[in-house]
């Protein structure tokens, strides 16, 4: 008599169940998520030390306007010029702090249609240490509701901008480059050999 | 039994290691190996154990430049891709080995589960490796919010809901419970101190039972031991070159990690700005993912729990005493049926926009 193997039918049963569960999944609705906003501007950090920079993102903003971005505390201005919303009425824009800004509250205003304004904490750039202090958003508080992301870019600035930031792989000399590559193959290398030698070793060994 | 000696071969070699084993009493740490115990299938648990390691030396060096603060975590980051002394190649190092380690543990799994490894006496040690595995899932998370980029702050966000949704048992998770140590804080212990500690613990406790019960026999070998044939051989190789080979494993996945961390440097996203979601989480998280667009922020919690909890119950509910797959077609069929899930809800989820789930929360 013939003997069907038992794993067969749960394979062909998978499959079938997967494309069924896959199909049906693409079909479920998604929540929505989007919603009228209030025009708001956000600050990323909140405080940072002069010579750094903020990332300013505005939301609910009449679509496809501009804007004029300005630090303004004490009998200071710094003029950061004009951004242009989006079709979703939002903008995201990099402000390089001023390195000689004095220490304190400034007010990061967007001005248009309307005005708007967000606290910013500067610390004297002499404050600064190794690594350069970036503060963030709040650490205890979640994420608030404010603007998304837009596709502004950076907007002209009044001062120097810091030194890049290394994010990718660094610039390495060919000697560095081999060595480490040299390095890498050894390790395989000498991983290699013990695999090997223990494969050696097995049938000598018996425990 | 063979033990180091059996490796350390010559006069010298030997003389070492009965000097030190007569001190330390290392062979005592010996057990039993037989031979399927060097297939690959069976040493991912060794690669995982050495990968572990590999994470644990490079993560000492990380946290020499790292500063776990808001104000400065970021920047200490970009300091050590772009100055620290080897600082990006490590942290390279450091990334690509957790990515390998979570695929050796999900293999690990999956082949304990295939072979039914998982039956008695081994139900104690099943249930180890599942706190095992969610402490790598804690470690990995952890690890993402150190980071703080725009990924990191979201997943923090989502730590937030998460203290929201346990209630009164999620104060840990919770900004108010150290009001004046900033999460990241916390987080960053968790990820160098109590994580790697509980996680050691249970390494411990997994190896240990490991000694004590053995090397599971091949699960056709078990199956003819059940139905009256000879019992299973518990031997056939040694407990030294046993090890020799997941050290081995071990510098390959080393080499493995430092080539691809020459060419591909470990991610850090933009600057993180509040309000927004426009990230997906790392992969093993994704599948995930779409559970929270679809059933909202619940889902993120109570599907590891009902996960965890499924895969605890494996050992209680498959009583029969065969092993073989072919003899097992109801689990491996369960087994499969969830991978497949997981699997589809993976693509899903890569292939989607990012959705925001927090902000429908507050």
């Amino acid at each position: 008599m013939l003997r069907a193997r038992p794993t067969v039918v749960p394979i062909a049963l998978l499959a079938a169940l997967a494309a069924a569960a896959t199909l049906l999944l693409s079909t479920l609705p998604v929540l929505g998520h989007e919603g009228e906003e209030e025009p708001a501007i956000a600050l990323e950090p909140a405080s940072v030390t002069a010579g750094g920079s903020v990332l300013v993102a505005g939301t609910g903003l009449v679509p496809d306007t501009d804007r004029v971005l300005v630090l303004a505390g004490g009998n200071i201005t710094v003029d950061f010029g004009t951004v242009r919303t989006d079709a979703e009425g939002m903008f995201r824009a990099e402000l390089a702090i001023p390195a000689h800004l004095p220490g304190g509250l400034y007010e990061i205003r967007c001005i248009g249609d309307e005005t708007l304004v967000a606290e910013l904490k500067v610390m004297p750039a002499a404050m600064g240490g190794m690594p350069t202090p970036e503060p963030s958003p709040t650490s205890g508080a979640a994420p608030s509701p404010g603007p998304t992301p837009a596709t502004g870019g950076a907007v002209p600035s009044a001062a120097p901008t810091p030194k890049p930031e290394a994010t990718g792989p660094r610039p390495r000399s060919t000697t560095e480059l081999g060595v480490l590559a040299g390095l890498a193959l050894l390790l395989a290398l000498a991983g290699a050999v013990l695999v090997v030698r223990a494969e050696r070793l097995r049938g000598a060994t018996a425990g | 039994m063979a033990t180091a000696g059996s490796v350390l071969r010559g006069a010298w070699g030997h003389r070492a290691w009965t000097a030190v084993d007569e001190r330390l009493g290392l062979s005592g740490l010996a057990y039993p190996v037989p031979k399927h115990a060097n297939r690959i299938g069976y040493i991912l648990g060794g690669i995982t154990f050495f990968g572990m390691l590999i994470r644990f030396g490079t993560g000492i060096w990380l946290a020499q430049f790292y500063h776990p603060v808001p104000e400065a975590a970021r920047q200490s980051i970009a300091y050590i891709i772009g100055d620290a002394p080897l600082g990006d190649v490590i942290r390279g190092v450091h990334y690509w080995t957790a990515n390998v380690v979570m695929v050796t543990v999900l293999l690990h799994l999956a082949r304990v589960y295939w072979t039914g490894a998982y039956k008695r006496p081994r139900e104690a040690n099943w249930l180890i490796g599942l706190g095992l595995l969610a402490t790598t899932l804690g470690l990995l998370f952890t690890g993402t919010v150190l980071k703080w980029d725009q990924e990191g702050y979201e997943a923090l966000g989502h730590n937030l809901e998460m203290a929201n949704l346990l209630g009164v048992f999620g104060f840990w998770f919770s900004a108010d419970f150290a009001v004046e140590f900033p999460i990241l804080g916390r987080l960053y212990m968790a990820h160098v101190v109590i994580l790697p500690t509980a996680g050691t613990l249970l390494l411990i406790g997994h190896f240990l039972l490991v000694k004590r019960h053995g090397i599971s026999a091949l699960p056709a070998d078990a199956d003819r031991a059940v139905d009256g044939g000879p019992a299973p051989a518990t031997g056939g190789s040694s407990f030294a070159a046993h090890l020799v080979r997941m050290a081995g494993f071990g510098l390959i996945l080393l080499g493995a990690a430092l080539a691809i961390s020459l060419v591909l440097s470990a991610p850090l996203g933009p600057r993180p700005v509040p309000g927004i979601e426009e990230t997906k989480p790392p992969w093993m998280f994704l599948p995930l993912y779409p559970l929270e667009d679809w059933f909202g922020l619940a889902a993120l919690l109570w599907a590891p729990v009902a996960g965890f909890a499924a895969l605890a119950l494996v050992p209680f509910g498959d009583r029969s005493p065969y092993r073989s797959p072919r003899r097992r077609p109801i689990w491996i069929a369960l087994g499969m049926l969830v991978v497949s899930l997981l699997g589809a809800l993976l693509v899903y989820a890569m292939l989607t926009v990012p959705q925001a789930h927090i902000r429908d929360a507050m």
